[in-house]
C-alpha cells in the first residue's frame, strides 16, 4: 500500500525484494535502482547508464528481466523483484553462477549480475536453450570484456554445474602444478554474487557528492566566474574554481603537462572543466552548477587537424605552434632505395575515426581526509601509482601521505589509465569541506571526458618484390588528438614504432603529427595508437598480394618476423611465433579451400598483430623497479597473501599473478590470496597499461615466491636432513627430489619458520633490461622485454543492397608465450575481437560543427551486442619467452591488432571494393560499390 | 537523472484515471515509463502529475471481438508477444517484437506507450498501420475511434487531446488471402532503433492484388503510408518487376532526414530494399504454394 506524505512528493511504499518486504520512503521520481542501491544496500544491481541502454541494472520483475533504472520504485510495488543477491542461497552458488565462475564468463564483473539474472530468467523457462536463444536473451546487456563467448557457454552448460565441479588443478599430470591451468578467477565468487564492491558501491558516513561544471563552448576565454548564487543554495558545501586551487599543470607525460585542475584563462573543448561543487546530493550539485554564472568570450575553434596545422589557424595552447603537439620524424634504412628495388609500389590513405573505450562501469572516485592530514582516495583506476603521483604534485604533499585504493574496476581499456578530474576535484572538495566526497560521471560525461582512441589519417606506402618480399615502407600519420596531450605523445610514436615489428622491413620511414583540436582529449586506448596503422598496413599488404597473384597468407609468411631479431627501428624481438600463428589460422579456418573461391557477397580475410609486453620505460623518469611484490605467509603456514601494486581491471591479472606466485612457492592455488592496488599496503606497481602486468608483475611475483620458497627450503633442509639443492616444493609438499616419500607438508615448514624467525616475508621486484632500444629521438617508445604475435582470419557476408556486413566467424591464434591461465587468455582474445568488431563496423564518435558529440550515449554509440559477435575459435601456439615468468608474455592488447585488417580484407574479398575509412558502415560500403560501378560503366 | 518532482497517482479504473487527467494540470500518463522518464529528464515532456495506468485491468487485456482483436494499451511488448490470440491471428506482430528494443525494455514498454510517444522511429505503429488498426481514445467526454494512419500529426504530435487515454488498439482480423510482414534495418543485430522500417500488407486473390498498404517508418516525421506504391499494386499480378517498381515508388515517397543513424540517400535506399523484401515475404505468406511459382523474378 502506498501512503502519501504530507508534502505530496514523498511516499511510503512496500517492496518485495528477494522475498523480503521492505518499507521505504521514496519520492515519486525515485527509480528502483536508486532504492536498491542506496536504501537497501543491494549494490549488486549496477548503474551503467541510467537510461535503459546498457542493461547493467537488470533485475527480475515477476521473473522477467527489466531495467531497474527505468522503473519507478512506486510502480514496483506489489511485484516480485529479484536481484543478484537473491540468486544464491545460504552462501551457496546457484549452478548457473557456478557455470559463470568455472567457464570463465566473468572479467571485470560489472555486467555479471545482469548476465546471471537474464540467464536465470531464460533457463527457468527453457532449461536447455540454443546458442541463438541465449544470445537473444543477452542482447539487452553489454559486456565490454568477454566478447560474450564464455557467457553464452556458461548459460548453455549450466546444468553441468548441478554438482560441484572438481578442481582443475587436479587433472592431467604436468610439471607445472598451477601455471598453465584454466583456474577460476580469484574474484569470481564476489563478482557472481554481486558482492564485489566497485567505487560507486562504497558509501562513507557523512559523505557529500561532487559534480563538475563544464564548458559549453569549444574554445572561449573565461571573463568572469560568479559563484555567489550557487554558494547560498541550501545544501551546497563548497565550490571550486581556478581561483581556489593551485596553479599547477598536470597530464601524463612530464614534458607535456598542459591541463589545469580547473580552466583558468580559457576553455578548449565542450566539456572542459570550469568549476566543481560539493553538496549533500548530486541533484543539489546540479542545481548549484546551474546557478554558477560564467562569462565567456567565444574564440574561433578548429576541429580538423589539417586545418589546425595551417598558419593562422586558431591556436589552442600557446606552447604548441601550429597546434602540433608532437612531431615524429623517423627514417630507418633507405626507403628511396627500397622502393627502387621493388617490383610493385602501392600507396593509399586510410582513416580511423575516434572510438571510445566505453567501459561498462562509469568513472567514480571518493576522497576522504583523515584526522592526521592524510588523504584516502578510492577510485576505479588502472594505475593507483600514477593517480597518487599526480595527486601529490597537485596537492603539494608527499606521496606517502596519500593512500590510493583501487577498488574493483568495471573495465578500463586505457580510459582509466591516467588521473582524472573526479579524483582531483574530489580530493580538493573533501579537503575544503572536511567530509568524504564522492564524484562520478554519468554516461554522457564519460564521453566528454573521453581519452579514447585518436582519429588517425594514415598514408601508407609499401614496396614489394614479385615474390612478395617487402623492400620498404613509408608512413605518415596525422593524429587528431583533441585539446590536451593526455597520452597523445606516446600514441604518435606508437603509431609508427609498432609497424616494423611484425614483418621484416628493411627500410622504414615514418612521419607522425599529433595535432590538437577543440575536441575532448584523446588518450590511450587498447592497442594504443597501433590498430589504425595496422589496419592500413594489413589492407595494403593484401591488396599487393592480390595484385601480384600471391596468397595473402603466403606473403605474410614470407615477411614474418623471426625469433631473436632486431627490427629496423632497433627493437629486440625475442620469442616470436608469428609463422606458427599464421599456419594455425590457415589450417583451422579452411583458408586454402576458401580464399578466392567464395561466391560474391561472401569473403575471407586475414590480418596479423602484436604488441609490447609492457613498456620498456616508465611514463615519468624514475629508477624504481616497474613491478614489485611482497608475500606474507600466515603464522600457521596455511594461507599466503600476495601484495602487489598492480591493478585488476577485469583482465584477470590477480588470478594470473596468484598462479605465478603459487607455482614459485610450491603451493596450490586455493592457499594464495591477493591484495592489490592499495598504495599504503601494496608495493609500487605501474599498473594496467601497455599490457605489462603478466610479464612485469608476474616476474616480481615469481621472485617474491621464490624468495619465500628459498627461505622455507633452508628450514626444511634442516627438518628432513636433506641438502637444499635436493629439495623440491610442489603442491603444498616439500620433499626429497629423489625420494618423494621423504617430505613434510609445506605449512609445517612455514610454521616452523615463523616460530624460529618471526614473519615469513617474500620480496620481489622487476625492472626491464637496461638499454632497451636505439638512441634516436623517441626510441624508448615501442621498447619492451618481449612482444606478442597473433593472426586472425575472419569470414563475412555482405548484403550488397543494404551494405550490411555480417561477420560469420573468427579464427585466431596467438603467441603469448606460456599461457599462465589458458581460459583467461581466451577470454582476452574473445573480448578483443568483439571490441574490434565494434570498432571496425559500428563504433564512431560523431561531432557536430560546433564540437558537440552527437552520440554521447549507448543507443547511438553502437557497442556490439551478443547477437553481433559470431563464434570465435581462439587458440595459442607453442611458445616460450625467456624474459617472461614461466615463459609468459602479453595478450590483452595484442589480440586487438589483427582484427580490423582481417575484417576489412574479408569484406574486400566478398565484394571487391575497399572501404578505407573506419568504421566500415553500410553507407560507406554502398558508396564504394557505387563508385566502382560508375568506374566500370565509364572507365 | 535529476528530474523535477512530480506527484504520483495510480487509479485502478479507467474513470478515475480520466477524471485525474481532466482535473490535474500538466499531467502525463505513465505506462511502462521507458520513454516518459527520459523525456521528462530531457525536458521533452513536462509533468507535475503522473497518472500510472499499469494497474487498470481493462487496459492490460487482449480480447477477441469476433472480427477484430483488441489489445489493451498497457499490454507490454512481452505480454503481446506471448499472447495466444496474437500468435494465432497476428504472427507478424510476434515476429516484429524481437526487433523491438531489448529484452529488458520489452518487459516494461507497452504497445500503447509506443504509439503515444509517436517518435518517427517507433516500431509498433508501422506494422499496426499496415494491419489497418484503429485506436480507441477515452476521456471524460466520451470515447472515439481513430484510424491509426490518421493518428500521427508530426514527430511526437498526435490527434490525442489532453485528458484522453489511449485504451485499446483494435486490429481487424485478416482474410485468408491476406498477409503482412514487418522489416527493420538497424545498424547492429539487435537492440537499436530503426534506420528505416517497412511493413507491407497485401490481399492477393487469385494471384491479383486486391488491397495493399506499404507503410514506412523512420523515414518521415511520422510513420507514413506510401500511397503511390500501395496503389500501384492494386489489380496487379505481384511479380518481381512490379515489386521493383513499387519499391522505387516507395523510395520516392520517403521523406527522410540526415542524422547519426543514417543519411537521406541511405535511408531511401533502405526503403527500396526493405519494401522489395517485405512484399516478397508477404507474397510467400499469402499465396497458396502452387501459385507462388507464378510470381517470377524472385525465388519462392
Ligand atoms: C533501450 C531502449 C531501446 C528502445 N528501443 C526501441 C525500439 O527498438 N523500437 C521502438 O519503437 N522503441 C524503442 N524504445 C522506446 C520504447 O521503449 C518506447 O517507445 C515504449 O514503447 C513506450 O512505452 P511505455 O509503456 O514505456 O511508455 P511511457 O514511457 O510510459 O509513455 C510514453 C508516452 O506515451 C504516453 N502514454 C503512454 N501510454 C499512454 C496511454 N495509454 N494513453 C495516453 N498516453 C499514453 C505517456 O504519457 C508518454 O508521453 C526503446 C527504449 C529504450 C529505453
Ligand atoms: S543503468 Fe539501466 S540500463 Fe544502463
Ligand atoms: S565482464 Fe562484462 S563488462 Fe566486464
Amino acid at each position: 500500500m502506498i501512503l502519501q506524505q504530507k508534502n505530496g512528493h514523498n511516499y511510503f511504499v512496500e517492496l518485495t525484494v528477494n522475498g523480503d518486504q521492505h518499507m521505504v520512503l521514496v519520492s515519486a521520481k525515485t527509480t528502483l535502482v536508486e532504492v536498491l542501491r542506496e536504501q537497501l544496500g543491494l549494490t549488486g544491481t549496477k548503474l551503467g547508464c541510467g537510461v535503459g541502454d546498457c542493461g547493467a541494472c537488470t533485475i527480475l520483475l515477476d521473473g522477467e528481466p527489466a531495467n531497474a533504472c527505468l522503473l519507478l520504485a512506486l510502480e514496483a510495488e506489489g511485484r516480485d523483484i529479484i536481484t543478484i543477491e537473491g540468486i544464491s542461497t545460504n552462501g551457496e552458488l546457484h549452478p548457473l553462477q557456478r557455470a559463470f565462475v568455472n567457464e570463465g564468463a566473468i572479467q571485470c564483473g560489472f555486467c555479471t549480475p545482469a548476465m546471471v539474472l537474464t540467464g536465470k530468467a531464460l533457463v527457468n523457462k527453457n532449461a536447455d536453450p540454443s546458442e541463438k536463444e541465449v544470445r537473444e536473451a543477452l542482447a539487452g546487456t553489454f559486456c565490454r570484456c568477454t566478447g560474450y563467448a564464455k557467457i553464452v557457454k556458461a548459460i548453455r552448460n549450466w546444468q553441468h554445474y548441478n554438482e560441484m565441479p572438481s578442481s582443475k588443478e587436479e587433472g592431467e599430470k604436468t610439471e607445472l602444478a598451477v601455471v598453465g591451468k584454466s583456474l577460476p578467477r580469484k574474484d569470481s565468487f564476489d563478482k557472481v554474487t554481486g558482492r564485489a564492491r566497485y567505487t560507486d558501491d562504497i558509501h562513507l558516513p557523512n559523505m557529500l557528492y561532487g559534480k563538475i561544471l563544464t564548458s559549453p563552448f569549444p574554445h572561449a576565454r573565461i571573463l568572469n566566474i560568479d559563484t555567489q548564487k550557487a554558494e547560498v543554495l541550501q545544501g551546497v558545501k563548497a565550490i571550486l574554481t581556478w581561483k581556489n586551487v593551485p596553479d599547477i599543470l598536470y597530464g601524463v607525460s612530464p614534458a607535456r603537462y598542459d591541463e589545469h585542475i580547473l580552466a583558468k584563462e580559457k576553455v578548449c573543448y565542450i566539456g572542459d572543466e570550469v568549476a566543481a561543487v560539493a553538496a549533500i546530493d548530486e541533484e543539489t550539485c546540479q542545481k548549484a552548477l546551474d546557478l554558477i554564472e560564467v562569462e565567456y568570450e567565444e574564440l574561433p575553434a578548429v576541429f580538423d587537424p589539417i586545418e589546425a596545422m595551417k598558419d593562422g589557424a586558431p591556436l589552442i595552447l600557446e606552447r604548441y605552434p601550429n597546434n602540433i603537439n608532437t612531431r615524429v620524424d623517423w627514417n630507418f634504412g633507405d626507403v628511396e632505395k627500397g622502393f627502387e628495388e621493388a617490383d610493385l609500389v602501392l600507396s593509399d590513405t586510410y582513416v580511423g575515426n575516434r572510438t571510445y573505450q566505453s567501459p561498462m562501469e562509469p568513472h567514480c572516485a571518493i576522497a576522504e581526509w583523515n584526522s592526521d592530514g592524510r588523504l584516502t582516495l578510492y577510485t576505479s583506476t588502472q594505475v593507483v601509482h600514477y593517480v597518487r603521483y599526480q595527486l601529490s604534485r597537485l596537492l603539494e604533499m608527499s606521496q606517502g601521505d596519500i593512500r590510493v585504493i583501487g577498488t574493483h574496476c568495471g573495465g578500463g581499456f586505457g580510459g582509466k589509465a591516467e588521473v582524472n578530474p573526479l579524483e582531483i576535484c574530489a580530493a580538493f572538495l573533501a579537503k575544503k569541506t572536511g567530509r568524504p566526497v564522492k564524484m562520478r560521471y554519468n554516461r554522457t560525461e564519460m564521453f566528454y571526458h573521453f581519452r579514447g582512441r585518436h582519429k588517425q589519417t594514415i598514408d601508407m606506402k609499401i614496396g614489394m618484390k614479385k615474390d612478395g618480399t617487402i623492400t620498404a615502407v613509408q608512413q605518415k600519420s596525422v593524429l587528431e588528438g583533441g585539446a590536451y596531450s593526455s597520452f597523445g605523445v606516446i600514441a604518435a610514436y606508437y603509431s609508427g614504432a609498432m609497424v616494423p615489428t611484425l614483418y621484416k622491413l628493411p627500410n622504414y620511414k615514418y612521419d607522425g603529427f599529433r595535432v590538437n583540436t577543440n575536441l575532448p582529449a584523446c588518450g590511450a586506448m587498447r592497442g594504443h595508437g597501433c590498430p589504425h596503422p595496422r589496419f592500413a598496413f594489413e589492407s595494403l599488404l593484401t591488396d599487393m598480394a592480390i595484385k601480384l597473384e600471391l596468397d595473402p597468407i603466403e606473403v605474410r609468411l614470407k615477411n614474418a618476423m623471426e625469433p631473436d631479431s632486431r627490427t629496423v627501428n632497433d627493437l629486440d624481438v625475442g620469442s616470436c611465433e608469428l609463422k606458427a600463428c599464421l599456419e594455425e589460422v590457415r589450417r583451422k579456418s579452411g583458408w586454402d579451400e576458401k580464399w578466392g573461391k567464395l561466391p560474391f557477397g561472401r569473403g575471407i580475410g586475414v590480418g596479423c598483430g602484436g604488441f609490447v609486453s609492457g613498456a620498456g620505460y616508465p611514463i615519468y623518469r624514475s629508477k624504481f623497479p616497474h613491478s614489485n611484490a611482497t608475500i606474507k605467509v600466515s603464522e600457521d603456514g596455511n594461507t599466503v597473501i600476495l601484495y602487489t601494486g598492480e591493478t585488476e581491471i577485469g583482465q584477470g591479472s590477480m588470478t594470473v599473478l596468484s598462479q605465478i606466485a603459487a607455482e614459485a612457492m610450491g603451493i596450490t592455488y586455493d592457499r594464495i590470496k591477493v591484495e592489490y592496488a592499495d598504495t599504503d599496503i601494496t608495493p609500487l606497481g605501474f599498473g594496467s597499461y601497455s599490457s605489462r602486468v603478466t610479464l612485469m608483475g608476474g616476474n616480481a611475483c615469481k621472485m617474491a615466491g621464490e624468495d619465500v620458497r628459498q627461505q622455507l627450503l633452508e628450514v626444511a633442509s634442516q627438518m628432513i636432513n636433506i641438502p637444499m639443492e635436493q629439495i623440491k616444493s610442489r603442491k603444498n609438499y616439500i620433499y626429497d627430489r629423489e625420494n618423494e616419500k621423504a617430505g613434510i607438508p609445506w605449512e609445517e615448514v612455514a610454521a616452523r619458520y615463523f616460530s624460529e624467525n618471526g614473519p615469513l616475508i617474500g620480496r620481489g621486484h622487476y625492472s626491464p633490461p637496461e638499454g632497451l632500444g636505439g638512441d634516436f629521438k623517441g626510441a624508448t617508445v615501442g621498447t619492451s622485454p618481449a612482444y606478442s604475435f597473433s593472426a586472425c582470419v575472419c569470414e563475412v557476408e555482405v548484403d550488397v543492397e543494404t551494405g550490411k556486413v555480417k561477420v560469420i566467424k573468427f579464427t585466431d591464434a596467438h603467441d603469448v608465450g606460456t599461457p599462465i591461465n589458458p581460459m583467461a587468455v581466451e577470454g582476452q582474445a574473445e573480448g578483443a575481437i568483439a571490441m574490434m568488431l565494434g570498432e571496425t563496423l559500428l563504433e564512431d564518435m560523431v561531432f557536430d560543427k560546433k564540437g558537440n558529440i552527437l552520440n554521447p550515449n549507448l543507443h547511438d554509440y553502437l557497442l556490439p551486442t551478443a547477437l553481433d559477435v559470431p563464434p570465435i575459435d581462439s587458440s595459442t601456439v607453442e611458445s616460450y619467452e625467456p624474459r617472461g615468468p614461466f615463459g609468459a608474455k602479453e595478450v590483452g592488447e595484442g589480440a586487438t591488432l589483427p582484427v580490423i585488417g582481417a575484417i576489412a580484407n574479408a569484406i574486400y574479398d566478398a565484394i571487391g571494393v575497399r572501404v578505407k575509412e573506419l568504421p566500415i558502415t553500410p553507407e560507406r560500403i554502398l558508396k564504394a560499390l557505387g563508385e566502382k560501378e560508375r568506374k566500370e560503366c565509364f572507365p | 537523472m535529476f528530474i523535477k518532482e512530480f506527484e504520483y497517482h495510480r487509479p485502478d479504473n479507467l474513470e478515475e484515471a480520466c477524471s485525474l487527467l481532466a482535473k490535474l494540470p500538466e499531467a502525463e500518463v505513465l505506462a511502462g515509463g521507458t520513454d516518459l522518464l527520459t523525456d521528462i529528464d530531457t525536458g521533452i515532456r513536462k509533468a507535475n502529475h503522473v497518472v500510472s495506468i499499469s494497474r487498470i485491468a481493462e487496459l492490460t487485456q487482449i480480447q477477441d471481438l469476433g472480427g477484430k482483436i483488441a489489445i489493451g494499451a498497457a499490454c507490454t511488448a512481452r505480454v503481446v508477444e506471448s499472447s495466444p490470440l496474437i500468435q494465432k491471428y497476428f504472427p507478424e506482430i510476434v515476429e516484429m517484437i524481437p526487433l523491438f528494443a531489448s529484452p529488458q525494455v520489452r518487459t516494461m514498454a507497452t504497445i500503447g506507450g509506443n504509439v503515444c510517444s509517436a517518435v518517427a522511429c517507433g516500431d509498433f505503429p508501422v506494422i499496426l498501420i499496415a494491419l489497418g488498426a484503429k485506436v480507441e481514445l477515452v476521456s471524460l467526454n466520451g470515447t472515439r475511434l481513430v484510424q491509426l494512419k490518421d493518428y500521427f500529426l508530426a514527430n511526437r504530435k498526435t490527434v490525442r487531446m489532453k485528458g484522453e487515454i489511449l485504451t485499446r488498439i483494435l486490429i481487424p482480423k485478416k482474410s485468408k488471402t491476406s498477409a503482412s510482414h514487418f522489416l527493420k534495418f538497424q545498424r547492429r543485430a539487435s537492440n537499436s532503433l530503426a534506420v528505416a522500417s517497412v511493413a507491407a500488407f497485401l490481399d492477393i486473390q487469385e494471384a491479383i492484388c486486391k488491397e495493399a498498404r506499404i507503410v514506412l517508418g523512420a523515414v518521415a516525421p511520422t510513420p507514413i503510408i506510401a500511397k503511390d506504391a500501395s496503389k500501384s499494386l492494386l489489380g496487379k499480378k505481384v511479380n518481381g518487376q512490379i515489386i521493383s517498381r513499387v519499391a522505387e515508388l516507395a523510395r520516392k515517397e520517403a521523406r527522410p532526414i540526415n542524422d547519426v543513424r543514417g543519411s537521406v540517400d541511405f535511408r531511401r535506399q533502405l526503403v527500396y530494399v526493405l519494401t522489395k523484401q517485405a512484399i516478397k515475404q508477404v507474397v510467400l505468406k499469402c499465396l497458396p504454394r502452387k501459385e507462388r511459382s507464378d510470381c517470377t523474378g524472385f525465388k519462392c
